[in-house]
């Protein structure tokens, strides 16, 4: 086996490639259960739809986190607003896990991760957000993931 | 020896409350299990359900953070993003209530959770000595993962839980 390694995959070009993959990856549960709740609604789709909310709430409080982990670090240190822009999405969370109501739970989930890749934008092109990459892989995830929950919820709606 | 600045200082300060007051749900699950009041009685049998969600909610947290301090600093040493996602979808999975895709005992669920937990809290303390956090990050993480760990432990040590789905 040698050692060589492509360049890409090195260093601060690597990291984009692997995290890019990684979102993509992350990105698909919601997106086959929305597909699931549609296909199999009366055997699979209400464990699929509590998966999902979880998954959705589990979501949300990651991208608190990244938005918190970013201030923190942010030459300078963090300020009040930005270490408050990484616990909201956390308290947003919250709910999503410990409610009952499936109608609340998605409504959350479908206002929350729009309006925090918004925020995150913002941030970016003020220059004290996530590097450009990131936000590059996470707006079409953004929108793959919030019609996916959009999907489900529609279902639960009508049913 | 670095000295810390007051800027620093208040930050630590701050944190470190925000981290306590992020212990309370844990602790409350533990002290709910084990204080035989009737005020209490029917929260009890949801303690452990509540504890493994909010841990669930904490973990996702925890490896979101990992992976922000990555991000703000890309030229940084190489660390991947995978480890901490992995170990975010062992707790996710463990903390699924039962019927989702499965139904497990919490002798199970709790102790997988509690090894999830100590594993970022290792690989955050490696991303502290590479610099990737603020200083006084690791000693708060130590032990808020110490009260973590310890709350998890109690609810789980109960008779009505050890054993139980």
């Amino acid at each position: 086996m040698t050692n060589s390694v492509k360049p890409s995959e090195t260093g601060a070009q690597g990291l984009p490639q692997a995290a890019a993959v990684l979102a993509y990856a992350g990105a698909l549960p919601p997106i086959v259960a929305a597909l699931m709740v549609w296909m199999r609604p009366a055997d699979l789709g209400p464990a699929t739809t509590e998966l999902m909310l979880i998954y959705g709430g589990a979501l949300i409080a990651f991208f608190g986190g990244v938005r918190w982990g970013v201030a923190v670090m942010r030459a300078g240190g963090p300020s009040f607003a930005s270490l408050l822009g990484g616990v909201i999405p956390l308290a947003m969370a919250f709910p999503v896990f410990f409610l009952e109501d499936a109608f609340t739970r998605f409504l959350i989930i479908i206002v929350a991760l729009p309006i925090l890749l918004w925020d995150d934008l913002r941030a970016t092109r003020r220059g004290s957000g996530a590097p450009d990459w990131y936000l590059g892989v996470r707006t079409p995830l953004t929108i793959l993931m919030t019609a996916s929950f959009a999907l489900a919820f529609l279902k639960t709606l009508l049913s | 020896m670095s000295v810390e600045n007051p800027k620093e200082r208040r930050e630590r300060l701050e944190m470190t409350a925000l981290g306590l007051a992020g212990l309370i749900p844990f602790a409350a699950s533990a002290f709910v299990v084990w204080i035989p009041a009737t005020l209490l009685a029917p929260f009890t049998s949801a303690a452990p359900v509540f504890a493994l969600a909010y841990a669930a909610v904490i973990a996702a947290y925890l490896t979101g953070a990992g992976a922000g301090a990555i991000l703000a600093q890309p030229s940084g040493p190489r660390r991947w993003f995978a480890p901490g996602q992995i170990l975010l979808l062992i707790v996710f999975f463990a903390a699924l209530p039962d019927g989702v895709l499965y139904d497990l005992a919490h002798s199970i669920r709790f102790p997988i959770v509690i090894a999830a937990f100590l594993a970022i809290l290792a690989m955050d303390l490696g991303s502290a000595r590479e610099q990737r956090f603020p200083p006084w990050y690791g000693k708060l993480r130590i032990a808020l993962t110490a009260g973590v760990v310890a709350s998890l432990a109690a609810v789980l040590a109960h008779p009505s839980v050890w054993g139980a789905r």
